[in-house]
């Protein structure tokens, strides 16, 4: 079973609505590779915050809007 | 599977197998020897090892990424970025804590009295498990997440 980080995400419903971007895309933008989008959006690696920024930065949104933490 | 995991697992099989066919090799040779000349056995035994290790951990990365490129992904040319370089970090801690204490347990054998055979066999095994363990962190990395 795979480890989930405390760190929850809205990449996925984000990138619907932005025109159905796909990992890909975003991984360019950001500067990552795909394989890195989809650990985030799965809860398997959570970002820096440099990252953190750059995601929200492109979906243009407070990164509180995209990520947020999750109590025990 | 990530590409990485698929090269850790490559070379963690077989390393293993590298070192069992090594060491048995290794066995007959040393097993009459004493002194000067064990030693200079045991010296070639683990530059043998060694060079075993990195060459097929690079045949193991030849041929995932060219089986990558012929799938149309991106092969060697596949960049690194944060995370790879947050399970690397993870990786080499494994390598060099289970290093550390496989030398640690090869340096108790010898002060015991086991002689120095004991000791070059758990220094191989030293070898071994620290590869292993640095290939075990890179697939818990990538599958799981660290």
């Amino acid at each position: 079973m795979a480890k989930k980080t405390r760190i929850t995400n809205s990449i996925r419903t984000l990138r619907f609505l932005a025109n159905e971007m796909t990992q890909q895309q975003l991984a360019d933008q950001v500067g990552v590779t795909r394989q890195t989008i989809l650990a985030v959006e799965n809860g398997k690696y959570s970002p820096s915050l440099e990252l953190a920024f750059a995601i929200a930065k492109v979906f243009d949104k407070p990164l509180e809007e995209i990520f947020s933490y999750e109590d025990e | 599977m990530h590409n990485r995991t698929k090269i850790a697992l490559l070379s963690a099989a077989s390393s293993l197998i590298w070192f069992i066919l090594t060491f048995i090799w290794n066995h007959y040779r040393v097993i009459h020897l004493e002194g000067e000349a064990m030693a200079k056995t045991w010296g070639i035994y683990f530059l043998v090892l060694i060079a075993g290790f990195l060459v097929l951990y690079a045949l193991g990365a030849i041929l995932v990424m060219t089986g990558e490129k012929r799938s149309g992904g991106q092969g060697f040319e596949e960049t690194t970025d944060e995370r790879d370089r947050h399970i690397e970090g993870y990786a080499m801690k494994a390598f060099g804590l289970v290093s550390f204490l496989s030398f640690l347990i090869s340096a108790v054998l010898l002060a015991l009295g086991l002689g120095p055979y004991a000791f070059f066999c758990a220094l191989a095994f030293t070898v071994l498990l620290s590869s292993l363990a640095m290939w075990i962190t890179y697939i818990i990395g990538y599958e799981r997440g660290l």
